[in-house]
């Protein structure tokens, strides 16, 4: 809802990727500019917070414990599908009893049905989408995702449409975003993985 | 001898046993029989209806086959009334899971909470465990289909094939002889279910209207649950016949 969290989605042939900025600021004065806001959920998830500050600490870390649990009790982790569900239904519930300003973007793998992006607000809507962001430097980037994502792209073409979103918040976005965290998630895992150099 | 420790069902025999727990079986073995035969394309339920009087009128549903959710079915032995409440928790269960997290429950983890509900009642409360054993037949993402098999004390096993209720000691030792490849096709599931049925059921001979047979399977990636009509169920009887002739000649 602050809307000064930058984060950018998308999956691509076997493999989902995050984006987000790394500044912690408020109002006129900025803490840090290497902040990672993309948390590891599981070995195959990844969740891209921005928002409240606190809140986006406290609420991913409930789901997370609550994730670890299930997995713990189960034998097996939830589906991507099953842990953004769970997710909204929390943050619905909590709509009414709490003020928690979190938006999100999951990314996940599973072996049966490849990888898959969710985009969940603050207000506990939910979608599975293909392509996504939040903040205000998402608003500059939804249509260049609209014009330039396709079904399959590989990972260097994926690296190379971050590059053109940063290039356009760089440029037209009035908050200076220097440093951007990119993670990938696909059947091996969970990855770092460096901006691409020209 | 011991008959001081059976009343209260929650506490042990000086032998280490739960009496409660002991009669609550030996209540299910004077049931209808219900067997369950895995297959690799699916999951046979079949069970025998006991008729206890000609002046019954036949139930419109089946009171020994019952859909729990899209992905599971289960066939009960045992107190039919104990039956429908444990069915009924199944179904909420299940919905419950759906709710939250938007996809179907995994058969073991729907077998495992109607077991910790068994289990409660053999441990708190002071009330008698429930008089029913469960086979449920499922088909998960995870492990594909699955037989399991619980009693009234809230244990529970995963099955190739298996058997409660009346007769099952016969049953189960037929089906061990029998069930003989690590994974049959349905349709030969199909025909042992049938052979066992006939072998162990009460009638001298098996009518359609004596027993319930339903599979869980796979159509267009969807899991089905069928329960087999009067024309289908006959069907499966001839062909049985038909194989014990031509093995007998």
């Amino acid at each position: 809802m602050s809307g000064m969290d930058c984060l950018i989605g998308f999956t691509g042939k076997d493999f989902a990727i995050l984006a987000a900025d790394g500044n912690a600021a408020r109002s006129i004065m900025v803490y840090s500019q290497s902040e990672d806001k993309i948390l590891q959920l599981d070995s195959h998830k990844l969740l891209a917070v921005g928002g409240d500050a606190a809140d986006c600490i406290q609420e991913p870390d409930f789901f997370k414990k609550n994730m670890d649990l299930y997995a713990m009790r189960n034998g097996v982790a939830l589906s991507t599908q099953a842990a953004a569900n769970y997710m909204r239904g929390e943050k619905s519930t909590n709509l009414r009893k709490k003020m928690s300003v979190v938006d999100m973007l999951l990314a996940g793998y599973d072996e049966a049905d490849g990888p898959s992006l969710y985009f969940l607000d603050y207000l506990a809507s939910m979608q599975k989408l293909d392509k996504a962001a939040h903040g205000y430097g998402g608003f500059f980037v939804n249509s260049l995702l609209d014009a330039h994502w396709r079904a399959d792209l590989s990972e260097a073409e994926a690296l190379d449409l971050l590059e053109c979103c940063f290039a356009e918040i760089k440029k037209r976005f009035m908050v200076s975003m220097p440093k951007f965290t990119i993670k990938v998630v696909d059947a091996n895992g969970v990855r770092i993985v460096d901006r691409a150099t020209k | 001898m011991s008959r001081r420790y059976d009343s209260r069902t929650t506490i042990f025999s000086p032998e280490g046993r739960l009496y409660q727990v002991e009669y609550a079986m030996e209540a299910i073995s004077h049931a209808g029989t219900a067997l369950g035969v895995l297959a690799s394309d699916g999951v046979v339920l079949a069970a025998e209806k006991k008729s206890t009087s000609k002046l019954l009128e036949p139930a419109k549903s089946s009171e020994k086959m019952y859909m729990i959710d899209e992905h599971v079915a289960c066939a009960v032995a045992g107190i039919t009334a104990d039956a429908n409440i444990l069915i009924n928790q199944a179904r909420l269960h299940a919905q419950r899971h759906l709710y939250n997290y938007g996809e179907a429950q995994p058969v073991e983890q729907l077998v495992q909470r109607l077991c910790d509900e068994k289990q409660l009642y053999t441990q708190y409360g002071g009330l008698r465990p429930f008089g029913v054993s469960m086979l449920y037949a499922g088909w998960d993402k995870i492990h594909g289909f699955q037989l399991y098999q619980s009693d009234p004390s809230g244990n529970y096993n995963g099955w190739k094939a298996t058997c409660i209720g009346a007769n099952e000691k016969g049953a189960n030792s037929l089906l061990k002889q029998e069930y003989k490849e690590a994974s049959i096709p349905l349709s030969a599931a199909l025909q042992l279910a049938i052979k066992v049925l006939t072998k162990t059921a009460d009638a001298t001979t098996l009518t359609p209207d004596k027993f319930d047979i339903a599979t869980v399977t796979l159509v267009n990636g969807r899991v089905k649950y069928t329960q087999f009509n009067e024309t289908e169920s006959q069907a499966l009887l001839d062909m049985a016949k038909a194989e014990s002739a031509s093995a007998d000649a």
